[in-house]
């Protein structure tokens, strides 16, 4: 198989959760763009119908679903329609971002436990659930999402979802362990400072000093990461992270 | 520009070093078949005319040239040879590289330091030089060849000064990436994990499959997708990365 056969993947079928926006709704229109059909998942369902809307204008062949992945029952419901509608699932990406950005200190029991669940156990809730289904069908490819600050504590106090991202990293790789043997790959892309989150704040021209790159980062520059782990050019690659973040880390 | 077309490579200038076979033979393929010029560099001449006619393909050129990357006098015409026929470089691959199979106790200061010299000094001069040029050009791609025991310990086999260079060269990439990314020169390695070539098939035992979550080695086809990743503006926004391309072994 030559690298562009391998590098294909149309008429996959594919997920995104919390795809109605930002980097979520990028990687629905990116998959949809080479080729896949794409299932886009928000718990915002009228947001998440107007993507999918958006894609089959474009030409590309998309449904919307509703649910809200950090709820068990909603992502029971949300495989059995993707079921129905797809038959198979070749890859899921699962993103989930929200950042409190508190510190410990104004961080309730309460603001931890949240901000725990909408990153880190939506994750292990979605994971399983695919899981369960590519375990059957003896093939698949699952790409969650991270961030720099799985890696690195960012100077704005987020603590909490700090140790979420860190935390996904490390499912990613428990996961990809113990579902190797029956052909289902795992891994993660983690971003850094995007120019979409960033520009307008505050602390964003000394935040550019300390990226070696010197620019914020484009949405379309997670394509290349994201085409690779999902598609065939990876076979042999699970339980790694690939960080795409201007060179951010090595300093 | 499609997402797929951004891992195209056409009318690029790329080298690759230790090239003649295995995982080198398999890097210089994908960039060809990407629409890339290579130069195939090894020690032996005679194995490096014969991998460029085995994987000459129409519409791209494909030149040999003998050197050993751990002198710099070879790496000097080396890269002198490459602007001749090519005008400049777009894209480096550092792949050359060996291991000695010895335990620490067995390993003379002779082999240690020429394992050092091959796997690290050898990437320095090259690399150094790659990038002299693509400053003056203003961009480029640089990508090392790792190795899993740089993040691990592949137990079976005993081979300190093999792994210990490559977690140096882990942090050398890193260094030159900080250093590089004004000039729009992204730096990236990739790490192999158990990888069956011509020179390694005697080495992998089957008993190892078992230590690898997929329950199989990889091959050079495998490394193919991590190269192109970083050669290409696919990877435009990643330096300083390194892509494990090991069945998952570092899971464990």
């Amino acid at each position: 198989m030559n690298m562009a056969d391998k590098l294909s993947i149309r008429e996959k079928k594919a997920l995104v959760t919390c795809a109605a926006k930002g980097i979520g709704r990028e990687y629905a229109i990116a998959l949809a763009q080479a080729g896949a059909y794409v299932a886009v998942v928000d718990k915002h369902f009228e947001a998440a119908k107007l993507i999918a809307e958006q894609i089959e204008k474009c030409g590309g062949r998309s449904i919307a679903i509703g649910a809200d992945i950090s709820i068990e029952t909603e992502v029971s419901e949300m495989m059995e329609q993707l079921m129905i509608a797809f038959g198979e699932i070749d890859i899921a990406v699962i993103y989930t971002d929200n950042c409190i950005a508190k510190s410990i200190m104004e961080t309730s029991l309460e603001k931890w436990q949240g901000a725990i669940r909408i990153n880190l156990t939506s994750m292990f809730v979605t994971a399983k659930a695919v899981g369960m289904v590519m375990i059957k069908q003896g093939f698949g490819s699952i790409i969650n999402t991270s961030s720099l600050a799985g890696y690195v504590v960012s100077e704005q106090p987020q603590a909490a979802y700090n140790t979420a991202k860190a935390g996904i990293l490390h499912l990613t790789r428990s996961l990809a362990a113990e579902w190797a043997p029956y052909n289902v790959r795992i891994n993660s892309i983690s971003h850094g400072y995007m120019d979409c989150e960033i520009r307008g704040r505050d602390d964003a021209k000394h935040l550019l000093e300390r990226i070696p790159m010197q620019r914020m980062g484009k949405l379309e520059e997670l394509h290349g990461a994201l085409i690779y782990l999902a598609s065939d050019a990876s076979t042999y690659t699970t339980g790694i992270d690939i960080l795409v973040d201007g060179g951010f880390r090595c300093w | 520009m499609s997402i797929i077309d951004r891992f195209r490579l056409d009318g690029k200038k790329a080298f690759v070093t230790g090239a003649s076979k295995g995982i080198g033979k398999g890097y210089a393929v994908a960039l060809l078949e990407a629409g890339a010029d290579v130069a195939i560099i090894a020690r032996d001449y005679e194995a490096t005319k014969k991998a460029t006619e085995e994987i000459a393909v129409k519409g791209s050129k494909v030149i040999p040239i003998g050197g050993d990357v751990s002198k710099p006098e070879d790496v000097q015409r080396m890269l002198a040879m490459i602007l001749d026929e090519f005008g400049t470089i777009d894209i480096a691959v550092n792949n050359a590289g060996i291991c000695i199979n010895k335990s620490t106790e067995m390993m003379t200061l002779d082999e240690w330091q020429h394992v050092m010299d091959v796997n690290l000094t050898g990437v320095f001069l090259a690399a150094k030089g790659a990038a002299e040029v693509m400053i003056k050009n203003g961009g480029g791609s640089i990508i090392n060849t790792c190795s899993m025991a740089a993040h691990i310990i592949p137990e079976p086999q005993y081979h300190c000064a093999y792994s210990a260079s490559k977690a140096g060269l882990l942090h050398f990439t890193k260094s030159l990436a900080a250093e590089l990314a004004p000039y729009n020169i992204r730096v990236n390695c990739i790490s192999p994990g158990y990888t069956v070539t011509e020179l390694t098939k005697d080495v992998i035992k089957p008993s190892w499959y078992e230590r690898v979550p997929m329950h199989k080695v990889g091959s050079p086809e495998d490394l193919q997708g991590a190269l192109l990743y970083f050669a290409s503006s696919a990877s435009a926004y990643t330096t300083g990365e390194d892509l494990l391309v090991d069945g998952g072994f570092c899971c464990w």
